[in-house]
Formats: structure tokens, sequence, C-alpha cells
């Protein structure tokens, strides 16, 4: 009996002293490469970068829009200026008008 | 390559960060599945799984525990399911009932030699190995983690978000049982 016991005590304790097993470094490259050829990393990957393009368009278009009203806004003031000169001009040399 | 970096390369893919990141928790991953699986080739192939998932899933990672948690518990869950579905498959197989009728059959199951077991205790660990699969799966989780890792009780209370006493008491119950087993075991071997 006692016999057994210490039998049991030792094989409970069989793992106490277990070296941690290690991997060769080419397994790192082999599951890489399987790893990148994954459809899913791949889509992620692909969807990260339409992403970037979507926001990169985004903001482009606003920029440029933007742009384009501050130079329409400037245009349609230098207009409205000169033609309120005009028509102070043509009120005092107005040719119709008869001296 | 701190750990913030680590998960940045990751999640961006690099190459680097990759390699790095096997080199830091292969060895653990590897360990694990060993204990879990009970087989050289499926634990090899369990370490390429969790790694490509690592990869795969590091953008969910919300940093609440540490990656060498996260990691663990993805290692876990990958093990259990693979044993959930080889049990499945036995279940449904034609010759299920006479393979396993009795509880004595976890005796004849196929041995493992754990890689990393001394010599002098190989014997040894191939009984003790068949007798832990014979533990329920939080039981098994906790025991393996503890011998095999070596991690302690609150590392694994953590892990496997419970507290201390609930570890204690699951590591008390899974030696119990394995007494239990092994008792039979050696006294079957006596007669």
């Amino acid at each position: 009996m006692e016999n057994i016991e210490e039998n049991i005590q030792k094989t409970l304790n069989s793992l106490d002293s277990v070296e941690k097993p290690s991997l060769s470094p080419l397994m790192a490259d082999r599951i890489w490469k399987i790893a990148i050829s994954d459809s899913k990393i791949r889509l992620e990957e692909t969807w990260d970068l339409r992403k970037k393009m979507v926001w990169l368009t985004g903001i482009a278009t606003v920029v440029i829009l933007n742009i384009a009203f501050l130079s329409w806004n400037s245009l349609e003031n230098k207009k409205t200026n000169s033609s309120n000169e005009m028509s102070l001009t043509s009120l005092y040399f107005d040719s119709e008008i008869d001296y | 390559m701190t750990e913030e970096e680590l998960i940045e390369g990751l999640i961006n893919k690099s190459e680097k960060a990759f390699k790095q990141a096997f080199k830091d928790y292969s060895s653990m991953i590897l360990n694990i599945s060993l204990g879990f699986l009970q087989n050289q080739e499926e634990a090899e192939d369990m370490v390429q799984e969790v790694m490509i998932e690592l990869l795969k899933s590091i953008s969910k990672f919300k940093g609440e525990s540490s990656l060498k948690t996260w990691i663990y518990r993805l290692t876990i869950s990958k093990c259990l399911d693979s044993i959930r579905a080889k049990k499945r498959l036995k279940r449904g197989s034609m010759f299920s009932f006479i393979s396993f009728k009795n509880e004595e059959s976890w005796m004849h199951q196929p041995d493992f030699s754990h890689p990393g077991v001394i010599l002098e205790n190989k014997e040894r660990a191939v009984v003790l190995f068949k007798a832990i699969d014979q533990l329920s799966e939080n039981q098994k989780i906790a025991f393996t983690l503890n011998k095999l890792e070596g991690l302690s009780y609150k590392e694994i209370a953590e892990l496997m978000e419970s507290s201390v006493s609930s570890v204690e008491s699951l590591i008390h119950r899974a030696k119990k049982k394995l007494q239990t087993l092994l008792r039979d075991f050696y006294e079957s071997d006596r007669k």
C-alpha cells in the first residue's frame, strides 16, 4: 500500500520540472507564408487600404470644394465691385443724358 | 520591441513583429497544446493555427489583459475546441461503444511522451497524461497551467477570470481525482 502511495505521489510530481519545448525559426517563416496567403488577412489589409483611400478622397474633395467656393466668392465680389463702379460712372457720364 | 510596438506591428501585418511574436510565444503555445492535445503533430499544427489567428484577430485585442494572457486564452480555447471536435467524432463513430464501453478504458489510450519531461520521469508522465485526460475541462486547464507552465494560482485565476480560491479548489479536486485514478491504475497493475 505504501508503495502505491509513493508511486502516486511520484507520478503526480513527474511534470514538475518539464523543460519547455521550442520550435525551429524556419517554422516561423513557413507559418508567415501561410498567414499572408490567407484570404481573410489579405482582405483585411485591402479593407484597411480602402478605408484610408476613402478618407483621403473625402478630405481632398472637401479641400477642393472649399478652394473652389473661395475663388468663386472672390470673383463674385470683384464683379459686384466693378459693376457698382460702372453704375456710378454711368450715372454721371451717361451719353444719353442731355446736358 | 515593447508589447505596444509588437501589437502595433501585428495590426499592421509586419513580418518582423510576427517573427518576434513567434520567438516570444511559440514555445508557450506548443507546451500548452502538448498538455491538452497530447500529440506532438497536433500540437505543432496548433501553434500554426494560433499564430495565424493571432494575426487575424489582433485588432480585436482591447488591452484589458496582457498580450501573453490573451494568447494563453486563445490557445486554450482552440485546444478545447479541437478536443471537443475529436470527442464528437468519436461519439459519432460506429464502433465507439466497443472502444469506450467502460471507465477503465483511459488506461488503454495511446501513450504520449512530452518532449520536455526528463528521462527518469518519462514513464510516470505517460500515465499521468492519460489520467489528466479524464479531468473536467476546468480542472484540466488549472492543473495543466500549474504543472506544465508553472503558473501561480493568481495567474491562473486571472487567465480563467475567476478567484484564487476557486482555482485552489479546482486544483485540489483535480489532484484528488488523479490520485483515485492512479490508485486504480497501480492496483490493477499489481494484480
